[in-house]
């Protein structure tokens, strides 16, 4: 596990603003009422499905956002608790045993609103949980965020968006193995990280 | 929204005005000793200086209203060698330690000036450690020297104005403030006061938003978030820097004017207005930070 550094690779020319990505997430990891921790959003404004553009030159364009995996992730300096900690395998954790509930992972990341607080006891539109039985239940008074899916990755499988995207314009591997499809990926498209400005390198690149 | 953060907002209040306190008082004991003896500069001291414990025990208790599990609290400093939040956590407890033995050592009769001068570094340590963990976020409003000019400026300005409370309510201040003791710190506050409004005459501006502007990182950034509260932190700091100036000027009033208007209670209101504005601008500083999410 220690040579292998994840990445997720995501292109934004193949994108259809479907949602499967972040229905699979917050199905998969059995995430409570109003939580997501993968969203689609459109260039044109905060509402589902805007465009952009002046009528009638209008274009719709998507980004789906989630945990950006940072390599030196500001939330992990943050976290008075060491409750936000890096695998070595370049996944940003985070422990709900020991989260404290501060917020100041929220606060030192640089992404809008990658994290969700769960101020309440979880509640769920079923009285039953789904997606997977391996997923980590959720806490009151803790924050959590995309996982890209470790439960699944240890088990030798790739996230729940990876695996439901219908035009496949996600991607997911090994950065480290130089034949793997996201090493290909990058090495053959332009591509761009979300905020590099701010040196946190983050892990999830997009193909422009 | 400026609900929500209400333990934060009394946390880092009470924390400012017990190391202020304690550190104006602490220099003012050694200044009073040259003039009155020992003895009687700790007894006018002293009473403040034991309130601070009281003040950041509060505060200490205020913040555990923040955590979504406070049970865990004990936990916070685990992670000092990066966090200032751990750094702030950790300084707190030292200074209350230390204020707990410089205080019964001082009941005993042992005022050692080292202890004293220990609680004090520990009080301000908290202080700029509590700045840091909000310029280190990088947000809008908080990335910038206003924090620290923000925290540091109200701890000095409380520790001035309770300070002269204390002393002025203890009989000392009209006799004192002959000499200058008192109204130089008080002319310092205004200074103080000053350059903190003129930070945020440079800050304003750039809080603007922009949604115009069409790019992947506006989209995604937690930036334009901060500056839709703007106009709220705006309103707060103007209407917290008005009641500030207010009260300090009230304060110097009573002290340069107090030989004609013998009046405690004045000078207790006035105190109360410099803390109401403080809170005030304390409000806007933390609704910078508001995300629906938080």
């Amino acid at each position: 596990m220690a040579d292998k550094k994840y990445v997720m690779v995501i292109d934004l020319k193949l994108c259809i603003g479907c949602h499967t990505c972040a229905i699979a997430c917050k199905q998969g990891n059995n995430l409570p009422n109003e939580v997501w921790w993968n969203r689609v959003m459109t260039f044109g404004g905060p509402t589902m499905d805007t465009p952009h553009g002046v009528f009638p030159n209008l274009k719709m364009s998507f980004l789906t956002l989630n945990c950006q995996h940072c390599d030196d992730p500001p939330c992990v300096k943050a976290c008075p608790a060491e409750a936000t900690y890096k695998r070595e395998d370049g996944l940003v954790m985070q422990d709900y045993d020991t989260c404290l509930g501060c917020r100041m992972c929220i606060m030192a990341c640089p992404y809008n609103d990658v994290r969700t607080y769960n101020e309440n006891h979880p509640q769920y539109y079923l009285d039953f949980p789904v997606g997977d039985q391996s997923a980590k239940e959720q806490q009151k008074g803790t924050v959590s965020k995309c996982t890209f899916c470790y439960h699944r990755l240890d088990a030798g499988l790739s996230p729940n968006c990876i695996e439901v995207c219908p035009v496949r314009a996600r991607s997911f591997g090994d950065i480290a193995d130089s034949d793997s499809d996201v090493s290909k990926l990058l090495e053959a498209r332009t591509h761009t990280q979300l905020l590099a400005d701010k040196g946190t390198k983050p892990s999830v690149f997009y193909l422009i | 929204m400026i609900r929500k953060e209400w333990s934060l907002i009394v946390n880092s209040l009470m924390v400012q005005l017990a190391a202020g306190m304690y550190t104006c008082l602490a220099v003012y004991r050694v200044i009073l000793e040259q003039q009155i003896g020992r003895e009687a500069a700790i007894t006018l001291t002293d009473p403040g200086m034991v309130m601070a414990g009281p003040i950041l025990l509060f505060g200490m208790v205020a913040s555990l209203f923040h955590l979504g599990n406070p049970a865990r609290a004990y936990r916070s400093v685990t992670n000092i060698w990066t966090s200032w939040l751990s750094r702030e956590i950790f300084f707190t407890g030292v200074f209350f330690v230390l204020w707990f033995v410089t205080h019964v050592m001082g009941i005993n009769g042992h005022n050692h000036f080292l202890m004293t001068f220990l609680t004090v570094v520990a009080g301000l340590s908290a202080v700029v450690s509590m700045a840091s963990i909000y310029y280190s976020t990088g947000k809008p409003g908080w990335a910038s020297q206003n924090t620290y000019t923000d925290f540091l400026g109200t701890t000095v300005i409380f520790g001035i104005v309770s300070a002269t409370v204390i002393l002025y309510t203890r009989g000392a201040a009209l006799e004192y403030s002959k000499n200058g003791l008192l109204i130089a710190p008080a002319i310092l506050a205004v200074f103080i006061l000053l350059i903190r409004c003129m930070e945020q005459i440079n800050l304003m501006p750039s809080l603007t938003i922009d949604d115009n502007v069409l790019s992947l990182d506006n989209l995604v950034s937690a930036e334009p978030m901060a500056k839709k509260s703007a106009g709220m932190y705006k309103s707060l700091t103007l209407w917290g820097m008005t009641c500030s100036s207010i009260g300090i000027c009230l304060v110097l009033f009573m002290l340069i004017a107090g030989h004609l208007i013998r009046g405690g209670l004045i000078i207790i209101v006035s105190a109360l207005v410099v803390f109401m504005g403080e809170f005030l601008v304390r409000s806007g500083f933390y609704s910078l930070g508001q995300n629906e999410n938080k």
